[in-house]
C-alpha cells in the first residue's frame, strides 16, 4: 500500500550542492584564485627577469658591494615558471565553468608544487642559510592555508620542509655547489665547519613554518566554517521566501477561487442566462455580485500588504527599472476601464531609471492610477508625468480632476482601511488599503510622497524618487 | 463552429463560463484535471484553449502545460488564454509585463473574477485569429 511519512522539520537543512566540498572553499572562489595565482607569478617572473639582466650586465658593480649575482639562473627560473604559467592559465580556462571544484583545487595544487621546486631552486642560488630566501616558503604555506583544507596545507608546509632541508643536505655535503649571493661574507664555511648550528638553524625555521601553518590554518577553517554558516543561512532565508511567496500565491487564489464562482454565476443569472428574472431579484443579484467584488479586491490587497510587511527592507531582489516604461504599462492597463467613464490617461513620460522591486513599484504605481480613475468624473482628464529634476531624482505626477480630498482627511490618507465619508460614498468598491500598500512601497524605496488635493477640483500625487546611485535601504 | 477548451479544476466557474460561450456560439469542451489536457488536446485540437494556472496537485500546472503545447508541432500555434484567480498586481502574479513570449508563451491573460462580457470577447478574437493564422501564431513569434 502507497505511504508516505511527514519529514521532520530540520533546522539546518542544508546539504549542500555536491560541488563545494567541505571545508573548501566555494568552487568559483578556487577558480577566480587559480587567475590570481597565475598572476602574481607573472610579477616574480618580472622580478626574476630584472635580476638576469642586473647579473649579467654588471656583475663587477656588485662584487664591489659583496654580492655575488651569477647569470643564468634567473633566467631558467623565469622561464620554467612562464611555462607553467602558461598551462596553469590553459587549464584554468578549461575549467573556468566547470561546476566540480576538484579541477580548480588540482590546478592550484600543481601551482603549488611547480612554485615550491622553483622557490628551491632559488632559495640555493641566493643562499639556503644565509639569506632571508627560505622564509619565502612561508608564503606558499599561508596561501595553501587560504586555498585548501588543513590537511593539504599541511602537505605543502611538510613538502616546503622536506625541500628546504634536502637542498641544505646536498649542499653541505657537496653534491650541489653552494655559492650564494653572500659568497665572500663566508657564512656558509661558519655553517660548513660545526654541523649542529647548521640543524638547528633548518629545525628552527621549519618550526616557524609549522607555527605559522597552524595558526593560519585555524583562523582559515575558522573564518571557512562562518562563511559558510553565512552561505547556508542565505540559502535558507532565499529558499523560505521562495515558500513564502508560493504560499502567498496559494492563499490568494484559494481565497479569490470561491468569489470568482460566485462572480460567474451571478452573471448567469443577472444577464438571464437562467431565465427571466425579476427587478427585486436583479438588484439584489447586483449587490451580492458588488460585494464579492469588493470582498475578492479586499482580499487580494491584504495579502499584498502582508505580504509587504513581512519582506524586511534590503531583502527582496532589486532591479533597475525604466519607470517611464513601467509607467507606461500601468497606464495602458487601466485604459480600458478609464475608457468605460470616458476618462482620458494622458502621458508625459521622459526617460528615467530607478532602482527598486519591478512588481512593487508597479503595485505603487496601479494603485495610484486606479485611484485617479475610480474617483475621477465621468468624462475626465488624468495625467500621468515622469521627468528628472535638478537634484537627478525622479519625479513621477499622477493628477487628476476627481472628487478631490478633504482637507480634514489628508493625513489619515494612508493609514489602514481609512476612507473619508465622501470617498467610500463615491466608490463603493474601496477597500482603503491601496494607500497604505503605497506608504508602504514608498518608504521601502525611499520616494519621497507628496499630496496636494482640492475637494472637488481633483488631487495630485507627486512621488521623487532618489537620485540613481543613493545608497540603498 | 469555433471551438473552445476550458482546462480548470473548478466546475463551479467552468459550468458557467460553458454556459456562456456555447450561448456565444462557441463548442466548448471542459476538462477539470489538468493531466488529461495534453491527450485531450492531441486527439482533437480545439480553436482555442482557456487555461487555468494552479491545480490542487500543481501550483503551476497551467504554465507547464502551456510551455509544452509549444513544444508539440502539431499544436504550436494553438492559441491560450490563461485565465486565473491570481491578481496581475500582485508582485509575484503574472501581471502585463509576464505576457512575455521568452517567458510564458499565451497569446492573453485574464484576472478572475472575469467579466462574462470581457471573457467572450477574447475567446471570440482569439478563435478569429487563430484561424487567420493557421490556427494560432507562427511559432517563431513565440
Amino acid at each position: 500500500m502507497p505511504s508516505f511519512d511527514l519529514p521532520l522539520a530540520r533546522l539546518t537543512p542544508l546539504d549542500g550542492n555536491g560541488k563545494n566540498a567541505v571545508g573548501s572553499l566555494p568552487v568559483e572562489v578556487l577558480t577566480d584564485n587559480v587567475f590570481w595565482f597565475c598572476r602574481l607569478r607573472w610579477m616574480v617572473i618580472a622580478l626574476l627577469c630584472v635580476t638576469e639582466v642586473l647579473a649579467a650586465s654588471a656583475p663587477a658593480f656588485f662584487a664591489s658591494h659583496g654580492i655575488y649575482l651569477s647569470p643564468r639562473w634567473p633566467l631558467i627560473c623565469a622561464l620554467v615558471l612562464s611555462m607553467t604559467n602558461v598551462l596553469f592559465l590553459l587549464h584554468g580556462h578549461r575549467i573556468k565553468r566547470s561546476p566540480d571544484f576538484k579541477p580548480a583545487r588540482m590546478n592550484l595544487l600543481l601551482q603549488s608544487a611547480s612554485d615550491l621546486l622553483v622557490l628551491t631552486a632559488v632559495i640555493h642560488f641566493v643562499g639556503s642559510v644565509e639569506t632571508f630566501a627560505p622564509f619565502a616558503y612561508l608564503f606558499h604555506v599561508v596561501l595553501a592555508c587560504i586555498f585548501f583544507p588543513s590537511g593539504l596545507s599541511l602537505a605543502v608546509t611538510l613538502v616546503s620542509c622536506l625541500l628546504y632541508s634536502t637542498c641544505v643536505t646536498l649542499e653541505h655535503f657537496g653534491v650541489i655547489r653552494s655559492r650564494g649571493i653572500f659568497a665572500g661574507i663566508a657564512v656558509r664555511e661558519g655553517f660548513q665547519a660545526e654541523m649542529v648550528p647548521l640543524i638547528l638553524h633548518v629545525v628552527s625555521a621549519m618550526a616557524v613554518w609549522m607555527v605559522v601553518w597552524y595558526l593560519v590554518s585555524h583562523l582559515s577553517a575558522a573564518v571557512r566554517r562562518r562563511d559558510q554558516e553565512l552561505t547556508d543561512a542565505n540559502e535558507r532565508l532565499i529558499r523560505i521566501e521562495n515558500e513564502k511567496a508560493m504560499h502567498m500565491l496559494r492563499t490568494t487564489h484559494e481565497l479569490k477561487a470561491p468569489f470568482a464562482a460566485i462572480h460567474s454565476n451571478v452573471q448567469l443569472l443577472r444577464r438571464g442566462y437562467c431565465g427571466e428574472i425579476s427587478r427585486d431579484v436583479a438588484e439584489t443579484l447586483e449587490r451580492i455580485d458588488a460585494r464579492c467584488l469588493k470582498l475578492s479586491a479586499q482580499i487580494t490587497e491584504m495579502l499584498q500588504l502582508a505580504d509587504l510587511r513581512s519582506s524586511p527592507p534590503g531583502k527582496t531582489q532589486r532591479e533597475d527599472v525604466r519607470l517611464d516604461q513601467l509607467i507606461h504599462t500601468v497606464a495602458e492597463s487601466f485604459r480600458a476601464p478609464a475608457s468605460a467613464k470616458g476618462i482620458e490617461i494622458q502621458e508625459h513620460l521622459s526617460p528615467a531609471m530607478v532602482r527598486g522591486v519591478m512588481g512593487h513599484l508597479y503595485m505603487m504605481l496601479a494603485n495610484l492610477v486606479s485611484n485617479a480613475v475610480a474617483y475621477s468624473r465621468d468624462g475626465g482628464r488624468i495625467w500621468v508625468t515622469c521627468k528628472q529634476d535638478n537634484s537627478g531624482s525622479t519625479v513621477v505626477t499622477i493628477k487628476d480632476e476627481g472628487i478631490g480630498i478633504p482637507e480634514r482627511s489628508l493625513p489619515r490618507i494612508f493609514d489602514e482601511y481609512y476612507r473619508s465619508s465622501e470617498a467610500a460614498e463615491y466608490n463603493k468598491m474601496s477597500t482603503g488599503l491601496g494607500l497604505a500598500i503605497v506608504k508602504h512601497i514608498a518608504q521601502s524605496h525611499k520616494v519621497a510622497v507628496h499630496v496636494e488635493s482640492e475637494e472637488g477640483k481633483g488631487t495630485i500625487f507627486q512621488l521623487a524618487f532618489p537620485p540613481p546611485g543613493e545608497k540603498e535601504v | 463552429m469555433p471551438r473552445v477548451l476550458i482546462v480548470d479544476d473548478d466546475t463551479d466557474f467552468t459550468e458557467a463560463a460553458r454556459r456562456v460561450l456555447q450561448s456565444d456560439g462557441h463548442d466548448v469542451r471542459v476538462l477539470t484535471f489538468v493531466e488529461k489536457a495534453m491527450d485531450a488536446l492531441q486527439a482533437d485540437p480545439p480553436d482555442c484553449l482557456v487555461l487555468d494556472v494552479m491545480f490542487p496537485e500543481d501550483a503551476t500546472a497551467g504554465f507547464d502545460l502551456a510551455r509544452e503545447v509549444r513544444k508539440r508541432d502539431e499544436l504550436s500555434r494553438l492559441p491560450i488564454l490563461i485565465l486565473t484567480a491570481v491578481n496581475t498586481r500582485f508582485p509575484l502574479g503574472f501581471g502585463p509585463k509576464d505576457i512575455d513570449n521568452h517567458w510564458l508563451p499565451v497569446q492573453d491573460f485574464l484576472e478572475k473574477p472575469v467579466d462574462f462580457d470581457v471573457l467572450k470577447e477574447r475567446v471570440r478574437r482569439l478563435c478569429e485569429e487563430g484561424k487567420k493564422a493557421g490556427r494560432g501564431y507562427p511559432r517563431e513569434s513565440l
